[in-house]
């Protein structure tokens, strides 16, 4: 809907940072007979609750050439069911006082509500009816599919970057659904049927999602509601569609340039094979440390050496993400000082990246995880946040017990561990983009 | 009398209709039916509210004034304040972008500890303290668990009384700002709003942006920026909320810990109020990109003005309130021709306005400005239904709560209570505020505002190119 996009970029820019702590959430976990999974925030500071319901269906689900299927399905989940005509939906969530949404990913679909806990049973009531009684009506197809068309004009190709993020997507995961973008492409938005959002909404099933109400609720009455709503939904007697999507070789080492109009500042981004949790949940956490340690600040050893010691560059960061299920990345970006040699740049990055295994110390370690470890209180404190967080951990696999306990297994991590994960991300395949302005040399 | 079998009693037709009938109306009444407002009141949630209350306290040293609210849920705390009149308006000729530029600056270093230092003393103890300027002030914020409230207020205090303002911090800080610069005119959006405000204010200091120029950048010294705190960061001109896990007394020596020792009185530059000329009408710049965006403009009301709730209302119901909105109807959900589209209040000190936005494909451009104005011209003629207003006060007043989300949040609309002198009791009042609003008002601003003919509307991508 709205934000789609961007509420997906932020979900994914929490997880750069990754913030939850052992017992914080208090969370409780459930499971209904049908197979729908329950986790339950209580937060009391104020009468609201944010209501998601995550599918594990998105933009990786949809069949080559069909892409953007899932995203416009999520568009006609606004626009009527049979029992809930046209757009009454949102008329109805208007005249309640809701903040209501939704956004796509490639491996998921959450829509959210941000309401009024009197009204918390009328977003369960009406978010239960959409899982399985939707109607596409042949003109909202239209329009919404007009629509999309503008959303990937405004959201994408406005930015005169996306080609070059859809290039370095095209590269790191060559045949793999991820490669492609979430909205689809102009041809492909304009080609989808009826049919193709079908397919996807199929996979729409109590036992293929997670609900996530956090909020001022205690968790007893939160499972009671959702049985009461979810509860009656059937199981289909069909078994859940598996993803066998693994993720692609690719070749050690690829580097791209791109040189593109309007482009003032050029960027480098280096993109590694990294651990997800869903493939090895062990690795991550000293991957997260790592991270940390690296560049996920601005006194992380990238941004004292790049930018303030050496001024090669003006920014200089990483980002860890350990939630796509197919595998996870680790993303280098750097932008270069004005004027300075790009290949400078390059050489002192990779000296820095090659030395970490070395250099990292015992109290490096324990600095590292004092500062993740610090600020996990304030993720509790907005509900919201906590639905996002919670909700993204738990589509990327973690169990509620694996959320809970974020913070001993960061306190766990050893030394050799540290330093055997940056030796292996120096081994792991990598693709280099680097971004110029049109006409500029490196 | 003759005697009839029971079998051969004859009934009448209509009776078992009747039966029929009844048994229906039995089931129909069992059967589970949608009706909104019923399942909101069976509810087991309904009937909560939100228990807080704003206190105004005083620091006992200082004798200085913030808004208070207890919140006990969490052990952490948070703190915002503002210095009215002190952001980007304030930037002298030839230093456009020094109130941003320092607010920068604040955090690179304080006292004993460097600028890596100070930052790792907040990594280390989860203490995040920012100051960010607008066109009109100079806000800062401190967000501290309990545990180390302490140290939080110390590194607080000590950015506004000794920050260290390095030359080789301030050359870094100088070229990140200049190369977000560069980059930003990388983005379309941020172009067509500088392009926007100098059509909007010509000569005055909203015209240029926050961030300021680069040449005017790179040219101020530390010494303009230890200028820049004394003359504008000052006692007279601070509003301050704090919220969170504290009681009365700790939260006013807060105020005195934190704010004793800054300049007692404000020397802040006051421009004239830009003359804005609404007539000026429909400006198109020639630009090849995927959308023409667009940004319209034209005169609102203050926040402290009888007309505030009239037009928010107004603006609420033509663009404010996403999809539902008339906006979004007529131009999106009717025909498809953008993805967003939305109009708001720009609460400017000097020239409040009521502004809007939308984009869309080169193709669709003439009829997307079409329906925009004829919705507007509808709007100032007609006015809004009794229905359209009973489902925004519905809105307005069923959302009221989702503002308490966050203690920074909470901390923040309490310095804006202080600020725009809303009263300590507004959080209680202001639904009745909401629900106080009647047609009338509500179209009479409407009438005052919605007029075609004083739209600025300046349109950004337009090119031969677009329209073949």
């Amino acid at each position: 809907m709205k934000k789609n996009l961007f509420c997906y970029l932020l979900a994914n820019l929490l997880f750069f940072a990754p913030t939850t702590k052992a017992e914080l959430f208090n969370l409780k976990e459930y499971k209904l007979d049908n197979g729908l999974q329950v986790i339950v925030i209580p937060n009391h500071k104020a009468p609201i609750v944010k209501h998601m319901l995550w599918y594990k269906v998105g933009a990786a689900d949809e069949t080559i050439g069909k892409g953007g299927s899932a995203h416009l399905l999520e568009h006609l989940m606004f626009r009527g069911t049979k029992k809930i005509k046209g757009q009454e939906y949102n008329r109805i969530m208007e005249q309640n006082g809701a903040v209501s949404n939704a956004f796509t990913g490639q491996d998921s679909t959450a829509y959210h509500q941000f309401i009024d806990i009197s009204r918390l049973e009328l977003a369960m009531y009406l978010e239960a009816d959409r899982m399985q009684n939707l109607n596409i009506d042949y003109e909202s197809f239209e329009t919404e599919r007009q629509i999309v068309f503008q959303e990937r004009k405004q959201m994408v190709e406005n930015n005169p970057l996306y080609l070059f993020t859809e290039e370095l997507q095209r590269t790191f995961w060559q045949n793999h659904p991820y490669s492609r973008p979430v909205t689809g492409t102009e041809e492909e938005i304009m080609s989808l049927t009826k049919k193709d959002l079908k397919r996807i909404y199929k996979k729409y099933r109590p036992d293929n999602a997670i609900l996530i109400i956090s909020g001022d609720i205690e968790p007893n009455l939160a499972l009671e509601l959702a049985q009461k709503y979810y509860g009656k939904i059937p199981q289909p007697i069909t078994p859940l569609p598996t993803n066998s999507n693994t993720l692609p070789q690719i070749k050690k080492q690829t580097h791209f340039t791109m040189e593109l109009p309007k482009l003032n500042i050029p960027r480098i981004v280096r993109k590694y094979q990294a651990p997800s949790f869903a493939i090895a949940p062990e690795k991550i956490y000293p991957y997260i440390i790592l991270s940390k340690y690296i560049g996920d600040s601005d006194i992380s050893v990238l941004h004292r050496a790049l930018v303030e010691d050496k001024k090669l560059a003006v920014n200089a960061y990483s980002t860890y993400n350990f939630t796509p299920t197919a595998g996870g990345y680790f993303d280098f970006v750097l932008v270069p000082t004005p004027n300075i040699k790009i290949d400078l740049l390059i050489a002192e990055f990779d000296k820095i990246l090659t030395n970490i295994s070395q250099s990292f110390t015992q109290q490096d370690l324990e600095k590292a995880k004092r500062q993740l470890l610090a600020g996990l209180i304030y993720t509790r404190d907005n509900p919201q946040n906590s639905a996002y967080i919670v909700g993204t951990l738990a589509r990327a696999g973690m169990s509620g017990k694996d959320i809970e306990n974020y913070d001993q297994n960061i306190k766990s991590v050893t030394l050799q561990q540290v330093k055997q994960a940056a030796k292996e991300l120096l081994q792991s395949s990598f693709v280099e983009g680097i971004a110029l302005p049109k006409g500029e040399n490196k | 009398m003759t005697h009839r079998p029971l079998y051969a009693k004859k009934h009448h037709p209509f009776r078992f209709f009747l039966l029929f009938a009844v048994i229906l109306l039995v089931l129909w009444y069992f059967y589970p039916h949608f009706t909104p407002s019923y399942i909101n009141e069976q509810s087991p949630l309904k009937n909560r509210s939100f228990s807080g209350t704003t206190k105004e306290i005083t620091g006992p040293k200082s004798g200085l004034k913030a808004y208070f609210l207890a919140e006990n849920s969490n052990p952490i705390i948070a703190i915002h304040f503002v210095f009215e009149g002190a952001g980007s308006i304030s930037d002298p000729k030839n230093m456009h972008g020094l109130a941003n530029l320092s607010a920068q600056m604040l955090t690179e270093g304080t006292g004993d500890l460097n600028s890596q230092h100070f930052k790792e003393e907040l990594e280390n103890y989860a203490i995040e303290i920012s100051y960010s300027a607008d066109l009109d002030n100079f806000s800062g914020q401190m967000l501290t668990t309990k545990e180390n409230l302490a140290r939080a207020i110390k590194l607080l205090r000590s950015t506004l009384i000794s920050p260290r303002l390095e030359i080789k911090d301030l050359l870094r800080i100088q070229q990140q700002i200049a190369t977000i610069i560069d980059r930003n005119k990388e983005n379309p959006n941020e172009q067509l709003q500088q392009k926007n405000s100098q059509i909007v204010f010509a000569n005055h200091p909203y015209a240029t942006p926050i961030i300021g120029l680069k040449n005017d950048i790179t040219k101020i010294t530390a010494n303009d920026i230890r200028n820049f705190i004394t003359n504008n960061l000052a006692q007279d001109n601070l509003f301050i909320g704090i919220a969170g896990d504290l009681n009365t007394e700790e939260a006013e020596k807060i105020i005195d810990d934190i704010f004793t020792d800054i300049s007692p009185k404000n020397n802040t530059i006051r421009p004239e109020v830009p003359v804005i000329d609404y007539s000026t009408g429909r400006t198109d710049i020639a630009e090849k990109l995927p959308q023409i965006l667009t940004k319209i403009t034209t005169e609102g009301v203050s926040r402290q003005s009888k007309e505030f709730y009239p037009l928010y209302i107004a603006n609420y119901i033509f663009g404010g309130s996403g999809l539902n909105s008339r906006l979004s109807q007529a131009a999106r959900e009717k025909e498809g021709l953008t993805y967003h589209s939305a109009t708001y209040l720009f609460l400017l000190k000097q020239s409040p306005l009521l502004c809007g936005e939308f984009s869309t494909t080169p193709k669709n451009f003439d009829r997307m400005q079409q329906i925009f104005i004829e919705e507007w011209k509808k709007m100032g003629e007609t006015g809004v239904t009794q229905q359209e207003l009973d489902t925004a006060k519905n809105y307005l007043i069923a959302s009221f709560n989702l503002r308490f989300s966050d203690i920074l949040t909470i901390a923040e609309m309490l310095s804006l209570m202080q600020k725009e002198q809303l009263g300590i009791n507004f959080l209680q009042k202001r639904n009745t505020y909401i629900k106080n609003i009647n047609l009338e008002q509500v179209n009479l601003a409407a009438k005052r505002h919605f007029i075609p003919q004083k739209l600025i509307i300046t349109n950004y991508g337009t090119s031969e190119e677009n329209h073949e």
